[in-house]
Formats: structure tokens, C-alpha cells, sequence
């Protein structure tokens, strides 16, 4: 019992509760001192809320050093050496790998919710009874899907995967700002649960693009815990920006320069120039329907001298690079795959590391095309399909670079490799029916039709959910210690993939037939009802195949086998170390002397470990 | 080298297959259904297009992916290393700039037919006000002076619509007609269209607006340029006033209930309830809210009788609106049973 008071997490539940509390009270208070009535739930919940986060944060620790450093009192304490408890993770902790692990936890937590979610959804649209769900309710699960699994389970799983293997792969001993992390790890737990429990206080029906006027003047409750739980999001992901690209750019080891460097740690600088520069214009127009919903503030209202379109403005401002920001550390990972497994060098390494900049940045570019149908000046949709489009060239270049890649490889058809081939493929329908929506005329067809929901399912499975199965697959022994089960995760990739093809494909169809998107039900039409099973059946083929990840996760850990320090005979720095990694990374400081995936190159190096007397030394051991 | 050529050639040949099975299946076979406007023409064609390059690329990585699957494995027992090639300047600057030319292409291709779709209009441009609002359609016709509750278009004959909303963003979109259009609170946003089929067809909302998005559609119909001069010239005729039908005369208020009872099970209860408790429409039994607002019994009646139900509104007769508007009084004790129903005492029957 000690033991679980003792716990960051127990205290930063208790101060959460006591800082909502706190915060409901006084707004209370000040409420009646102003002659309104104590209780309006909107701005009392609100401010509780706020005063919730900064307790909870505070309970943890996360501020102890920062108010310490003002008082000119001594630092405390650090935390004593480091546990290999598993509690260390229910803790604050400022060492990358255990925050890398909290944040790929957390995601992990919060998707099988989210699938669950869209599963009830595809349920109850396919007809096989009558309809169980109401359209609020409907429509309040495929808004709360959205939002959790973009700000709670894309952005914080890559978080993760790059706070872990970021430090490593440039040979540092931990992140730039190890205390900043922590802090931008712990705001995610608070968000995901704010957006979870807004589906308790009324559910929100705007999908997760939170439209207004129908934001600002329809919603329940539950919109404001939405929009607290997006802001919080978004600074954690802010903060932990400013953290990888510090890292990425001050923190290398010596010889490591930036045409060394792995792909993975390429695609963090693209992926967290954006996060940096960009998500500030969602928190906006997010914090502006908040506003507006607790203040009466006239930023959308046109009678009060607002807009209802600068609100789509500012948030795909933002939401299209969101969308770089999923995928380009997924391809990152499919760019350090397929190099292990088919034992040859990355193909054109430096086109693809440059191309991660030239998506991120022609990324930027290209947000009107979410607006084409919305009432933007007719003329400005030219500009945007011409560069919507270019976008696909740097993309291209990836997709090329890998097939040679394989081409000519010897292919150890282990998961890893094999969710790569999965999300390539996915990737690319996606990619190129986002060039058939590129072109004007095409989109204002299937603009807000399945086919939209088909498209982005298809970016997001290969850009984001499959590279992730191959970025666990991978590097689960690094953590762990131990190696997954491949059998399982063979099983594993057959039920993902066929299911993404039975959930994608005929929500294309749907799309093309007239079926628009977040609607609760459908006119008898002829084969709506059998696609729409199908897509169902897609969907629980994919939960199926999470639960076998989740069983393989949790019996490996016991019982998996030993990994040994390089199971899969890699050549970049999180190789070189034993799995999981020494708390400082390396015993000795790295020096890097050569490409990272020269497999086939005989003689050729990428680190080596001088010792004391400047001896070259092969492995960062002793 | 040999080797490799002779297990490619299959590869290749499944590759062209594919690419020239797919392209022909997008011009031949595939169909957007009903294709009902000009408009409609350009987007199917650009969609074939479209699809069928789309399809290529894709054929010739599959193909890719299939060759490297088969041909690259790790045989039992090696453990040496793949071919240390690290790129090909020649190849990789194909690659960059083949697509680049492609889409540059494709773009070119997009702003001619964008611009041939929406040209300027001609004099004779037919043109119709739309308002949009939770959760229905009302259409005027400025020209003509013409309220209507759906749209009625001519034939062959370019129509712009002015579009705006009550309340929040909403979208049009005819389905057999080609584009969208949203419609946005504070401005007025425009669609030109052009049908071409004489026929019946739905506009449908297409842009989340609340619980009523599912269902807020309204009727179009294209009718011939003779029968659309019919339609005007019906709808500009003054209404006679008709005197109200003597049926309601003697008949009381609760028995015109029951009978409304039935036509509220038929028509209202999909939206507002079995029991009027309120579902996607507000509650119509139980809580005076929604009912409220209408101020009087006449007030309540003139809305329901020309917005409701809000998919065929005003669709039902006039004596069934009177059951309807019984049964809700009734119901909700503002007016009592065995009062003798009087239509034109509602005015007088407050709503609170």
C-alpha cells in the first residue's frame, strides 16, 4: 500500500483531484462575489480543469525544480539511481528510455479504446440489427476515434519511438532538456483523459475537426473537455519538439554529420520542425472556440464581426503538416528497415534524408486543399492542387529508394520487414488517390465522402500505424531486453493486412457511390450494406491482430528469448549497446567514422568506442 | 545478370497486364452512378483519367514488390550480405523528375477542366436563392418571385445558386450533379450547375451539422422547358384562399388527437420520438421548449404545415396538419378534449 501512495502517478491523480476541486470552488466564489450565479458548468468546469492540469503537474514534480531555482534554494535531489522496477515508469523520470516508454505505453493504452470505439460505430452501421446508437451517440464515437487516436495515440507513439532511439542513433547520452520531457510526457496521460471523459459529459457531434458555428453554439460539456484535452496535447508536443530538434542538432557525436546520420533522426528534425512551427495555429483556433463557447468572444460569430471560415484557415493551417507529422517518422522507420533486412545500403541515402525536408516543407503549402468545397476564393484552389501535388514528388522518391533498396537484397522476411512491405503498399493507395483528390474538379466529387475517410485510413495505416508495428517489432528487443515472438507477429501482420484491405478498399467504393461521411445511417441502396459489413469484419481483423501484439508484448517480456546486444546485426549506434541500453546510452563515447547502412561495404564502419588510451574499440562495452 | 532477365520477363509481362487490365477497366467499365449534369461530364472524365494513372503506378510497384518478394529472399544457410549498392544518380534523377513531370501534367490538366466547368455564365442563367439551416432547405427564385420548398430546375439550363445559412456551416451536394458547395454563416457562396436529366433527385447537407445532418435533404426536380414555364406560372398564381374545410366543424378537439395520433406514428416519429419524447427533433410531448417559440397555436400551425416533416416538408394535406396540431395540443393540455376544435380561434391559444 505504501508502495502504491508512494507512486508520481498516485500523487498526481490526488493533486489533480484536489487542484479540480480547488479550482471549482473559487470559481465559484468569484462567480457569486460578481453577483452571477455560482454554477455554470461551462466556465466552472473550465477553470477547474486548468487548476486540475497545474495540480496534477505539481504533484508529480514536474515543477519542483524550476520553483526551487526561483527561491535560490538548492537543487533537490535526484532520483537515486535507477530502478529497474517497473514502477520507475508510474514515476517522473528525466531518462529518455523510460519516458520513451511511458509515451509508446500510453498510445498503446489508448488505441485499442479508440478502435473499440469506430468498431461500435461500423457495428452499428452495418445493419446487422436494428439501429443501437443513436445519431449523438454515433456521432459523438467517430469524433471522440478521431481525436484521441491523432493527439493521443499518432503523436505520442512517435513521440516515444523517437525520445527512445533519437539519443541513441547520435551516439548522446540523453535528450537536450531531460526535465522538459518529462513534462511533455506527463501532459498526455491528462489529455487522453480529458478526451476519454468527454464522451461522459455529452459527447461532442462535430467530428474531430470541431467545426464552428456548430462548435461554439451546439455543443455539450464534453466540447470543452475536448478542446482542454487538445491544448494540452499540443503543448506536450511543442515542448517536445523544441527537445529532439536541440537534441538532434547539438547533441551528435563527434564525426556524426548530418549525411551520417540514420534516417529515423532525419525524419525527427523534418517531423519536429513542424510539431514546432504549426501546432501553435490549432491551439489557436482551438482556444478560440473555447473562448468563444465560455466568453461570448465574437471570433467565428459573423454578427459579432467574426468569421466562421477563419477558423478552417488556422486549423488546417496546422492539421496538414499534422497529417507530415503522423507519417514522417513512420517512414523514417521504414527507411532503417528495409536496410537491415535486406542486408544492403539504403538506396540514394541522401535523396531520401532530403526529402524528408522537402515533404515537410512542400507539406506546408498545401492546407487549401481541405477547403476546396468550403468557400475559399475560387482562385486560390489552383495554387493549392499545383502544390498538394509536388508533395508527391519527394514522397516518390522514398517509395523508389526502398523497392531498390530490396532490390537485389537478401530479404529476412522477419515482422519488421514485413509490416514495412504492408505500410508501403498502403502508403502508396493513399498517396495516389491524395493526388487524384490533389486535382479540383475530382475533390469536389468526393469531398467529405468514404473516399476521404479511405484515403486518410490509407496514409495513416502505412504511414503511421503499420510502421509502428515494424518500429515495435524492431526494437522491442533494444527496450526489453528480449525478443518477440515471430510466429505471432506473423500472425499478426496476416490479420492487420488483410483487414486494412477489407476495411479500406470498399469504403473507396462507398465514397464513389455517393455515401458521405459521419452520417448515422443510409437509404437502402444496392451493396451499401455488404461494404459496410465488410469494413466492419476489416476492423475487427485489426483489433484481433492488436490483441496478438498485446499477448506477444506481455509474454515476452517474462519469457521471451535473450536479444543480446544486435539480434538483428544492425550498424547504428542503439546496436552497439546492451538491450536495454546502460542509463548513460554508452560506457564510451561514440565515434562516428562512417555511413550508417553500408551493408555489403566491406571494410566499411560506421562507430567506433576509443577506449582510455584512444584505442579504436569495437563495441561500447567496458 | 541472365538469370535475373529471365525471371523478370514474366514480371514485366504481368506488369503491362495489369496496368493496361486496370486503365481499360477505369474507361470502360467503371461509372460514378447516373451522371446528371455538364458538370458531372468533366468530373467522371478527370476521375477515369485520374484513376487509370493512379492505377498504373500502382500496378508497376506491385509488380515491383512482387518480383523483390520472390526473387530477393534469404536462402537457408546465407548469412552474407546483399549487394553493396548505395545508389544510382542516373536512376535516382529519373525518379525525381518523371513524377515531377507527371504531376505538373496532371495539375495543367486539372486547371483546364476546373475552368471549363466553372466558365462564366450565360444570359439566360436560371438563378435560385438557397438557405440552409437545421435541418432543411428553402429555395427563391429572385427573377421569378417564387418561395419553394424544393428545387425545381429546368433542363439544359445553367442555374446558379446563391447559398446561404441560418445557423451553422452546411453543405449542398446533388450527388447525380457533380459538385459541392459549402455554405457558410456571414457569406454567400455560389454553385453553377447545369442539368441535364429530366428526373427526381435529392440535394443532401454534406457537411456535419447536428444530430438532423443524416436526414436534411429536399427534393429537386428537372423538368423540360415546357413544363418548367408550367411550374412558374402555377407558382406566381396567387393561392385562392380556400375556407377551411368543414370537416374539422363539429368535430372536437380530442377526436381530430386520435386521428392526428396516427398521422404523428407515420410522419414525426422517426425524427421527434414514438411519443414525441424527442430524438434527432426536439421533444414535441412533454416539454413545450421547442413548441414555445411559436407563440400561439396559429403560430405552431403556419410552421408545421410548410416545414414539416422536415424531409417532405409540407407534403401532408391541410386536415392532417389540423390532426397533427390537435394531437400536440392535446397532448400537452393547452387545449382541452372536448373543447369543439375552431381553426380560426388558434391565433388566440397561447403556446407556453
Amino acid at each position: 500500500m505504501r508502495k502504491f501512495v508512494s507512486l508520481g502517478i498516485t500523487r498526481g491523480v490526488l493533486g489533480g483531484a484536489a487542484g479540480t476541486g480547488a479550482g471549482v470552488g473559487i470559481t465559484m466564489l468569484i462567480r457569486l462575489a460578481l453577483g452571477l450565479p455560482a454554477w455554470n458548468s461551462g466556465p466552472v468546469w473550465a477553470a477547474g480543469i486548468l487548476a486540475g492540469v497545474v495540480g496534477y503537474l505539481a504533484a508529480l514534480g514536474l515543477f519542483n525544480y524550476w520553483i526551487c531555482w526561483f527561491f535560490g534554494a538548492a537543487e533537490t535531489e535526484e532520483q537515486p539511481p535507477e530502478s529497474r522496477s517497473w514502477t520507475r515508469y508510474l514515476n517522473v523520470s528525466t531518462n529518455h528510455k523510460v519516458i520513451g516508454v511511458q509515451y509508446l505505453a500510453t498510445a498503446l493504452v489508448f488505441l485499442p479504446f479508440a478502435v473499440i470505439l469506430q468498431l461500435v460505430a461500423r457495428t452499428d452501421m452495418s445493419k446487422l440489427s436494428a439501429a443501437f446508437l443513436s445519431t449523438e451517440a454515433y456521432t459523438s464515437i467517430i469524433s471522440d476515434h478521431g481525436i484521441v487516436m491523432l493527439f493521443i495515440v499518432a503523436i505520442p507513439a512517435f513521440a516515444g519511438l523517437m525520445n527512445y532511439f533519437v539519443p541513441l542513433q547520435i551516439g548522446a547520452r540523453d535528450m537536450a532538456f531531460p526535465r522538459l520531457n518529462a513534462l511533455s510526457f506527463w501532459l498526455v496521460p491528462a489529455a487522453g483523459l480529458l478526451m476519454v471523459s468527454a464522451l461522459f459529459a455529452g459527447g461532442f457531434d462535430t467530428g474531430w475537426t470541431i467545426y464552428p458555428p456548430l462548435s461554439t453554439s451546439y455543443q455539450p460539456l464534453g466540447m470543452n473537455l475536448v478542446l482542454i484535452g487538445a491544448y494540452l496535447a499540443g503543448f506536450s508536443s511543442i515542448l517536445s519538439a523544441v527537445n529532439i530538434l536541440a537534441t538532434v542538432l547539438k547533441l551528435r557525436a563527434p564525426g556524426m554529420g548530418l549525411f551520417r546520420m540514420p534516417l529515423f533522426s532525419w525524419t525527427a528534425i523534418a517531423t519536429t520542425i513542424l510539431s514546432l512551427l504549426f501546432t501553435q495555429f490549432v491551439a489557436m483556433a482551438l482556444l478560440f472556440v473555447l473562448l468563444e463557447r465560455l466568453t461570448g468572444m465574437g471570433f467565428y460569430n459573423p454578427a459579432a464581426g467574426g468569421q466562421v471560415l477563419l477558423y478552417q484557415y488556422m486549423f488546417w493551417f496546422y492539421s496538414h503538416p499534422a497529417t507530415y507529422i503522423f507519417a514522417l517518422p513512420g517512414l523514417g522507420i521504414i527507411s532503417e528497415v528495409i536496410p537491415v533486412f535486406a542486408r544492403k545500403p539504403l538506396f540514394g541515402y541522401k535523396g531520401v534524408a532530403v526529402s524528408s525536408l522537402g515533404i515537410a516543407i512542400g507539406g506546408t503549402l498545401v492546407f487549401g486543399h481541405h477547403m476546396f468545397a468550403a468557400g475559399m476564393p475560387a482562385l486560390l484552389r489552383i495554387p493549392f492542387m499545383i502544390t498538394t501535388m509536388l508533395v508527391a514528388v519527394p514522397t516518390g522518391v522514398k517509395v523508389f529508394a526502398w523497392l531498390a533498396t530490396a532490390w537485389g537484397g537478401k530479404l529476412r522476411l522477419k515482422p519488421p520487414l514485413l509490416f514495412a512491405f504492408s505500410a508501403i503498399i498502403l502508403f502508396l493507395i493513399g498517396g495516389l488517390t491524395g493526388v487524384i483528390q490533389a486535382v479540383v474538379p475530382a475533390d469536389l466529387y468526393v469531398h467529405d465522402t468514404y473516399w476521404i475517410v479511405a484515403h486518410f485510413h490509407s496514409v495513416l495505416f502505412g504511414g503511421f500505424l503499420f510502421p509502428l508495428m515494424a518500429g515495435i517489432y524492431y526494437w522491442f528487443p533494444k527496450m526489453s531486453g528480449h525478443m518477440l515472438q515471430d510466429k505471432l507477429g506473423k500472425i499478426q501482420w496476416g490479420l492487420m493486412t488483410a483487414g486494412s484491405a477489407l476495411l479500406i478498399l470498399p469504403m473507396f467504393a462507398l465514397g464513389l457511390e455517393g455515401m458521405r461521411r459521419r452520417v448515422a445511417d443510409y437509404d437502402p441502396t444496392p451493396g451499401f450494406q455488404s461494404m459496410h459489413l465488410t469494413t466492419a469484419i476489416g476492423g475487427f481483423l485489426i483489433f484481433f491482430g492488436l490483441v496478438i501484439l498485446f499477448y506477444n508484448i506481455l509474454r515476452s517480456l517474462r519469457r521471451g528469448a535473450l536479444a543480446g546486444n544486435d539480434p538483428w546485426e544492425g550498424k547504428t549506434l542503439e546496436w552497439q549497446v546492451s538491450s536495454p541500453p546502460p542509463a548513460e546510452n554508452f560506457l564510451r563515447a561514440p565515434l562516428v567514422v562512417g555511413p550508417p547502412y553500408d551493408y555489403g561495404v566491406t571494410g566499411s564502419v560506421h562507430a567506433v568506442f576509443p577506449d582510455k588510451a584512444g584505442q579504436a574499440q569495437g563495441s561500447a562495452e567496458n | 545478370m541472365d538469370g535475373m532477365n529471365k525471371r523478370l520477363l514474366p514480371f514485366l509481362l504481368l506488369a503491362t497486364v495489369l496496368s493496361a487490365g486496370s486503365v481499360f477497366l477505369f474507361l470502360r467499365v467503371f461509372s460514378i452512378p447516373d451522371a446528371a449534369s455538364v458538370q458531372r461530364g468533366y468530373m467522371d472524365q478527370t476521375l477515369k483519367v485520374l484513376l487509370s494513372i493512379a492505377s498504373v503506378v500502382f500496378s508497376l510497384v506491385i509488380t515491383a514488390l512482387l518480383y523483390i518478394l520472390l526473387s530477393f529472399r534469404q536462402r537457408k544457410g546465407d548469412t552474407a550480405d546483399g549487394a553493396a549498392v548505395k545508389g544510382n544518380s542516373r536512376l535516382e534523377r529519373i525518379w525525381t523528375i518523371l513524377p515531377l513531370l507527371i504531376v505538373t501534367g496532371v495539375s495543367v490538366y486539372g486547371g483546364v477542366i476546373l475552368n471549363d466547368m466553372t466558365g462564366p455564365s450565360p444570359q439566360t442563367v436560371l438563378n435560385v436563392n438557397v438557405t440552409a439551416f437545421r435541418w432543411g432547405w428553402k429555395f427563391y427564385y429572385p427573377d421569378l418571385g417564387i418561395s419553394s420548398l424544393y428545387l425545381e430546375l429546368q433542363a439544359d439550363r445553367p442555374a446558379t445558386l446563391h447559398m446561404q445559412s441560418l445557423d451553422v456551416v452546411h453543405s449542398f451536394w446533388v450527388q447525380q450533379f457533380g459538385p459541392k458547395q459549402d455554405i457558410v454563416p456571414g457569406i454567400e457562396t455560389q454553385l453553377s450547375l447545369t442539368p441535364t436529366e429530366v428526373g427526381q433527385y435529392k440535394v443532401v447537407c454534406d457537411q456535419l451539422c447536428g444530430a438532423g445532418h443524416t436526414y436534411m435533404t429536399a427534393p429537386v426536380y428537372v423538368v423540360s422547358a415546357a413544363d418548367f414555364q408550367k411550374w412558374v406560372q402555377q407558382q406566381q398564381t396567387p393561392p385562392t384562399t380556400t375556407a377551411p374545410p368543414t370537416t374539422t366543424a363539429s368535430l372536437t378537439a380530442g377526436q381530430l388527437a386520435q386521428l392526428g395520433q396516427t398521422v404523428f406514428a407515420a410522419s414525426c416519429a422517426k425524427c421527434h420520438g414514438n411519443a414525441g419524447q424527442g430524438d434527432i427533433g426536439p421533444a414535441l410531448i412533454g416539454s413545450k421548449e421547442a413548441l414555445a417559440k411559436h407563440g400561439t397555436a396559429q403560430g405552431l400551425f403556419n410552421f408545421i404545415s410548410t416545414a414539416m416533416p422536415l424531409d417532405a416538408a409540407g407534403s401532408l394535406s391541410h386536415q392532417e396538419y389540423i390532426e397533427l396540431l390537435s394531437f400536440i395540443l392535446v397532448q400537452n393540455n393547452l387545449m382541452p378534449a372536448n373543447t369543439v376544435f375552431d381553426e380560426s380561434k388558434l391565433g388566440t391559444i397561447a403556446v407556453k
